[in-house]
Parts: structure tokens; C-alpha cells; sequence
């Protein structure tokens, strides 16, 4: 043991630099995964006991408001709400004083049937009521508040990129009212909720339509069937449906995604790749600077399996320790101080845990692999040879 | 005296384990910076090459994006009335358009928005890039559509004279058409009027398009001028259909940058830290090469130099390996869903001259990074400590 700490304090620069490398490496893979997991979000967030209604040929294409009572009277559906997507663009001065508009997810619902079927939203009980006092109000993920700085009480102003009210104008006000948390970090804290009654009233064109129904049922395992039911339900009528699970809903926006998460997954792997080659590199210089020494060590009495170790166990200290600095500062960065690269475009922007293990496990992987071969000479080297004069 | 060019070029091909991992981990971050830059580079192609320099576009004000727009057919008569739309014998060029996107199975599995356009029978004297390929045009008022080739190559099952089943109508391809590779070949036009009925939407359009009697933005400016005072273009907003692709880019554009560009920072760091290794490693395994040198008047300048050259080699053997394997890239096909307009762009990767230069310039700063240190510390080096026997 003491052995192995005094090899790796050797070369200090070296071992640093090695560690540092390993680092890096580990630090963009972790990264690589928490840009992935983003673009999964929407999967992610989703349970299996929630259903999604949209227009059968397209989701731009909305449904009548009749259908929320008429899909609610189906056998194994416990709750109904609907949502329509506002689409807007906030326009909040930035800190330059300039118009800034940020994008984020504004959906006009039924709150109190949006809240029963999204237990994942935690809203204070005030706040909740003085929401529901004022048609003018609307519910901010806490992240989003955050972000454009807004607090309870604080007015809103969007622009809609969809919507106009009625005199033309695709300028929206609202007062915020209620902040809403999560007990989940996959879950979405960056949109946007609102009355669907203020919204439909207000708005140019498309009265009496929504653009989603979400539901949930009381058991997941009879989803395929209820889902059936409903689009039969519709079937042949002016607006025909499709129910999925919100899983598959969600996933039809990761695959539009498509090539670009095939990329992200090769830069990945070509990284990982990287490290092994600049980690087994150094364990075999390394090794091979001192064979003398492991001739000495073997002269003295170390056994064959001392010096295997010696070896193996170099390389695999060194890259737990590029893995715990830069796992580490991966974590530090998403999880504790909650860096966003782009957060119009990941409104979830975490570390899994299981990134981190399967991290930890490639460093593992590599320093085993790097060290093998190294030690495998070292283990096979006899004394006599290394320690011949060269 | 400088040391003949020729021992660090043989330095590096003695060491060829070693070596080749230092030039290996160079080569994948030169590779990963080619193919994201070619990536961007192919996006920004068929943006800049979307939309005629001479057209403007007309949308409901708020809208970003066709789809997200709403033209009533009264106004746009009037604006194809209007003096700053030119005009081709007695045809005044402009044309209403309808889009709408619909979700459809694509090649190798999953799903991918496609933007069905509507539009009218002299459509391609305003869209002037459009070229028919194969086939022919639809015959106005029938259920025929045309497809762009970009779509083609991506969609499951559509294809020159196959048909498409949307609800109960059925459109016949009877051509293909080209554009320049601009993002209107990921788009299947059909007849404006059937499509307005067939998902009635009748009398609303997405879009005014047309030709600038002057130049676009002059025509914009004007336009907008014109909305600001005549009620009956009350809540239209004209722009460049040129500077209306790029808006419409910006997502997308700035998502690829910013990953692109994070991602290449922190690998040229690993990989920098990975060459330095390598370099000091060959200062001290060679340290009594260097003190023969030193020994026979070579001044520490050129031992210096010599290790530079040998660290920049190095990286120009990356860059030349990386830039190689890069070009298997160029000219891939790929898709991306552009989330202002919520279907699926076709493009290729585009490896152009200025991006293998600037990647070149790359990684000859990381050798340089990477070597200089070593090669100090080899030109520092005392002939009799170098010289002494381990």
C-alpha cells in the first residue's frame, strides 16, 4: 500500500496530469449524459397511469372542449384536464435593460383538474387560493420563475407566437400568483400554468377547442385498452383521436431529435475511447521505466502477485481519483449549483445518479484495462532479466 | 546549430505505442470538432439557401413561424394588390399558402413531422428555387402532390407514384422537386384550396408569399409602413423571406454552438494534458539522449526546438488522421426537427476547407501547449546529471 502511494507521488506531475485527463474525460461524459437525460426529460417525468388524447393526424390540429365530459364518462378513467399550448415568447427587460425574450412551456388548463391528475405539483394551499381568485393568474415552475425573476405578485407579459386576443394583438398579461415545486428533479419545474377559461374567452380565433386531453386511469395495466376505447369512442367523427401513454406521447418529441442523440452517444464513446488510450499510455510508460525496480522487488522476495498488484493498483487509483474529480465537479456543477448551458432548450438539467455510477464504472474498467497488460509483464518478469544491464 | 528535423521525426517513430496514443487522442477531438462545426455548417447551408434573395413574406404579427401563423383570404387579397408586388404580364406574384405538418413514419423507424404545403398553381414563378426533378407538377384542384427530395430520402413508404393516406383522402405523388437544397425539400406541396377543405381550414391561410417589385427589404420596410396605417392589414408583420429562414434557424444554430463549443473546449484540455504525458515521458526516458546531445554542443535552444517539432509532428499527425476520418462524414444525410417550425429539416454534413484549417490550427496549439513545457524541461537539463547512470 505504501508502496503504491509512494509510485504514484513519483512522478507528481505526471500522476496529475494522468488524473487530470482521466478527469476531463469522465467530466464530459457526465455532461454528455445529463445533455441526454435532458432530451429525455419529457420521458422521464412521465407515468404510466396518465393517458394522452390528441388530434389523430396531427398534434397542431385541436380537439372540441365537448370531449373532456365525453372521455371522462369511460370506464377506468379517474380524471381528466386538458391542455393548450400558449406558445410565447416572455418579454421581460434583461439585466442589460434590453427586451429579452426567454421560451418556456405556457399551457392554458383547467388548474384544479390539472393539479389532481399532476400530483408532482406542489403548490402552496394560499397561493393556490388566490390563483383561483384571479382569472388574470397563473402557476410558475419555481425554475422559471427564477429565471425571468419573477415573484408572487409580480405581472407577466408574453407574446404569443400562436395566439392573438381578440383586438389582434399577441400580447398576453398575467399576474402571478402561485409558485409550484417538485419533489422530483426530473420533473418539469419550467412551465406555465393558467385558466383555460380566461384564455378562451380572450383569444381571436379557436373557441371551444384544446389542444391536448391528459387523463389519468386507475390502472396502468388496462391503458392500451382504455386508450383504444376513447379513440374508438371518436372514431369517424369530424375530430378522430389518438390515445398513448404520455410516454409515448413524450417520445414522439425525443425522436424528432433523432441523429443529433445517435451524435451526442458517439462523441461520448469516442471520448471514453480517448481515455483509455492517454490512461493505458502512461501506465505503460510507467511500467516500463521500471522494470529494474520490479527485478529488485522480485529479488528481494516480493512475490509474483505483489508486483501484479503493485501495478494494477496504479492504474486503477488513478483513475478513481480522475473519476472522483470529475464526476465530482459534473455533480457540483448540474446538481448543486444548477448550471444550464441553454435552459430554453433543457428545462430538466440533471446528473442521474446512475450517469455517475455507470462513470465511476467506466474509470473502474479503464484503469483495470490499462493496468492489465503492464502487470501481467511485470507479474511474468523474471529478475534476472530486468535487472540484466541494458 | 539546430538538430537535424530529422531525429524528432525518427523520435516519434521509434516510440510508436506511445505515439500513436498521443496522436490517436488528438486525432478524436480534431474528429469530434469537424464533424459538429460540419454539422452547424450543413444546417447554416440550407438555411442560407432557403428563401429567394427577392420575397418577402407576410404573417400574422407574433408569429414566428408559417405554422404559427393565421391569413385571412380577404387580406390577403389585399396585399397581393398591393404596388410593391411584382408582376409577370397580368399575374401578380404572390402566393397564399397553407402548412400544416403531420406526423409520419420514417425510414429505419420512428416517427417525423412532415410539412404538408398548400399552395397555388403559379407558386413557382414566386418560389423561384423550385425545380421539378422528376414526374410533373399537380394538376390544380386534383388530390396529386409534389415531394421534395430531401423528404423522400427520409420517409417510410412515399415515394414517385405512391400515394399518401391522410384520414380519408389519399394524395398521389406524380413528381419530385428540388430547391437548393433548402429546407422547402423537406416539404410535400399539393393544391391550397383541397388541403384548406380537407382539414377544414377553409379561408385561412399560413402565409402571403411574394415578389419584391424592388428589393425584398425595401419591400418589407415599406409593407410594414403601409401595415402600421391601413386597418385592413391590421395585425400583419411583412420581413425578407430571407432574414425569416434565419429567424427560424437561430434555435438550433446556437444549441449545435453552444454544445459544440463547450464540448471541444474540454476535450482539447484532456487531449492537451495527454500529449503533455506523452511528451514528458519521452524527455525522461531519453534523458541520456539529451545529455549526448547537449554533450556534443547542441545548445539548449535546440534541444528545445528539437522537442517542439517533435511534439508539433505529433499534432499534425492527429490533425491529418482526425481531418481524414472526418471526411467519411461529409456529404452524410441526417434531420434535424427545427423547433420553430416543428418538422423535420433535411441536411447533410458539411466538411468545408475552413473548417479542416481551423481544426488543424487546433490541434498544432495543443502540441504547442502540450510540448512546451517538456521541452524545457529538456533543455534545461545539465549535461552531467543527464549523462549519470540511473
Amino acid at each position: 500500500m505504501r508502496l503504491l502511494l509512494l509510485n504514484l507521488l513519483r512522478k507528481p506531475l505526471r500522476t496529475l496530469l494522468t488524473v487530470f485527463g482521466v478527469g476531463v474525460a469522465l467530466f464530459l461524459f457526465c455532461f454528455l449524459e445529463t445533455v441526454l437525460m435532458s432530451f429525455n426529460a419529457g420521458v422521464n417525468m412521465s407515468d404510466a397511469s396518465r393517458l394522452v388524447v390528441q388530434h389523430k393526424e396531427s398534434i397542431i390540429f385541436e380537439l372540441p372542449m365537448s370531449y373532456g365530459s365525453r372521455i371522462e364518462q369511460i370506464e377506468g378513467v379517474t380524471g381528466v384536464t386538458s391542455a393548450s399550448w400558449m406558445g410565447a415568447l416572455s418579454q421581460e427587460p434583461g439585466p442589460d435593460g434590453k427586451k429579452r425574450e426567454e421560451f418556456f412551456a405556457q399551457f392554458a388548463t383547467n388548474i384544479e383538474r390539472h393539479l389532481a391528475i399532476y400530483p408532482e405539483i406542489k403548490v402552496p394551499a394560499d397561493q393556490l387560493r388566490d390563483l383561483m381568485n384571479d382569472q388574470m393568474g397563473c402557476l410558475l415552475g419555481v425554475k422559471i420563475a427564477e429565471r425571468l425573476n419573477k415573484k408572487v405578485g409580480d405581472r407577466l407579459v408574453l407574446r404569443s407566437t400562436i395566439w392573438a386576443q381578440k383586438d389582434g394583438s399577441p400580447i398576453w398579461e398575467f399576474n402571478v400568483r402561485a409558485i409550484y415545486t417538485s419533489d422530483s428533479p426530473t420533473f418539469d419545474q419550467t412551465m406555465m400554468l393558467f385558466h383555460l377559461k380566461r384564455f378562451d374567452e380572450a383569444r381571436q380565433f379557436g373557441q371551444g377547442m384544446v389542444g391536448l386531453y391528459i387523463l389519468s386511469i386507475a390502472d396502468p395495466g388496462r391503458s392500451a385498452e382504455i386508450a383504444a376505447g376513447i379513440d374508438s369512442r371518436f372514431a369517424n367523427s369530424p375530430y378522430e383521436t389518438r390515445t398513448m401513454t404520455e410516454k409515448a406521447f413524450n417520445l414522439q418529441f425525443v425522436s424528432m431529435i433523432g441523429n443529433f442523440q445517435l451524435l451526442l452517444r458517439s462523441i461520448g464513446s469516442a471520448i471514453v475511447l480517448t481515455m483509455l488510450l492517454v490512461s493505458a499510455n502512461t501506465m505503460m510508460m510507467s511500467a516500463r521505466e521500471r522494470w529494474r525496480e520490479m527485478g529488485i522487488l522480485k529479488a528481494i522476495g516480493f512475490t509474483d502477485g505483489h508486483v501484479f498488484l503493485l501495478l494494477i493498483g496504479e492504474a486503477l487509483a488513478i483513475s478513481l481519483l480522475g473519476a472522483a474529480a470529475g464526476v465530482g465537479l459534473a455533480w457540483l456543477l448540474a446538481n448543486v449549483v444548477h448550471y444550464n448551458p441553454k435552459p430554453d432548450f433543457f428545462p430538466v438539467f440533471y446528473l442521474p445518479g446512475e450517469s455517475m455510477l455507470a462513470a465511476v464504472g467506466l474509470a473502474a474498467l479503464t484503469g483495470f484495462s490499462s493496468g492489465i497488460v503492464p502487470a501481467v509483464a511485470g507479474m511474468r518478469l523474471r529478475a534476472t532479466e530486468a535487472l540484466r544491464s541494458v | 546549430m539546430a538538430i537535424p528535423f530529422v531525429y524528432s521525426l525518427r523520435s516519434v517513430a521509434v516510440r510508436k505505442g506511445s505515439s500513436a496514443m498521443a496522436v490517436g487522442g488528438i486525432a478524436l477531438v480534431v474528429l469530434v470538432f469537424v464533424t459538429l462545426l460540419s454539422l452547424a455548417a450543413g444546417f447554416r447551408r440550407v438555411v442560407e439557401t432557403s428563401g429567394s434573395p427577392d420575397n418577402v413574406i407576410v404573417l400574422r404579427k407574433g408569429a414566428d413561424a408559417e405554422l404559427q401563423s393565421q391569413v385571412l383570404r380577404h387580406t390577403a387579397r389585399v396585399i397581393s394588390e398591393l404596388p410593391m408586388v411584382a408582376q409577370q404580364g397580368d399575374l401578380k406574384l404572390a402566393v397564399f399558402e397553407s402548412v400544416i405538418i403531420l406526423a409520419r413514419p420514417k425510414r429505419g423507424g420512428g416517427e417525423t413531422n412532415v410539412t404538408i404545403r398548400g399552395t397555388q398553381p403559379h407558386a413557382r414563378a414566386v418560389h423561384g428555387e423550385v425545380r421539378l426533378t422528376e414526374g410533373r407538377w399537380f394538376t390544380p384542384g386534383s388530390s396529386e402532390a409534389v415531394l421534395g427530395v430531401g423528404l423522400a430520402r427520409r420517409l417510410q413508404d412515399v415515394g414517385l407514384d405512391q400515394t399518401l393516406s391522410v384520414g380519408r383522402a389519399t394524395w398521389h405523388i406524380v413528381g419530385l422537386f428540388e430547391a437548393d437544397g433548402s429546407s422547402l425539400e423537406s416539404e410535400l406541396w399539393m393544391d391550397g384550396d383541397l388541403l384548406q377543405s380537407e382539414f377544414r381550414r377553409d379561408g385561412v391561410f399560413q402565409s402571403v408569399l411574394f415578389r419584391a417589385a424592388g428589393s425584398a427589404r425595401d419591400g418589407a420596410d415599406e409593407l410594414n409602413e403601409l401595415i402600421d396605417s391601413d386597418p385592413r392589414l391590421r395585425s400583419m408583420q411583412a420581413l425578407t423571406e430571407k432574414a425569416y429562414y434565419e429567424k427560424q434557424a437561430k434555435l438550433m444554430a446556437d444549441l449545435i454552438t453552444i454544445l459544440g463549443g463547450l464540448l471541444t473546449t474540454i476535450m482539447s484540455v484532456g487531449a492537451i494534458a495527454g500529449a503533455m504525458n506523452t511528451m514528458y515521458a519521452a524527455v525522461s526516458q531519453r534523458k541520456r539522449e539529451i545529455g549526448c546531445l547537449l554533450a556534443m554542443g547542441f545548445t539548449p535552444e535546440a534541444v528545445w526546438l528539437a522537442f517542439m517539432v517533435e511534439s508539433l509532428t505529433l499534432a499534425a499527425l492527429g490533425a491529418v488522421l482526425g481531418c481524414a476520418a472526418s471526411l467519411a462524414f461529409n456529404g452524410m444525410k441526417t434531420g434535424m426537427t427545427n423547433w420553430a417550425t416543428f418538422s423535420e429539416t433535411a441536411f447533410e454534413f458539411l466538411v468545408t476547407p475552413e473548417i479542416l484549417a481551423t481544426a488543424t490550427v487546433l490541434s498544432l496549439a495543443m502540441g504547442f501547449v502540450g510540448g512546451v513545457l517538456p521541452a524545457f524541461r529538456a533543455a534545461r537539463m545539465k549535461v552531467v546529471d543527464a549523462l549519470r547512470r540511473a
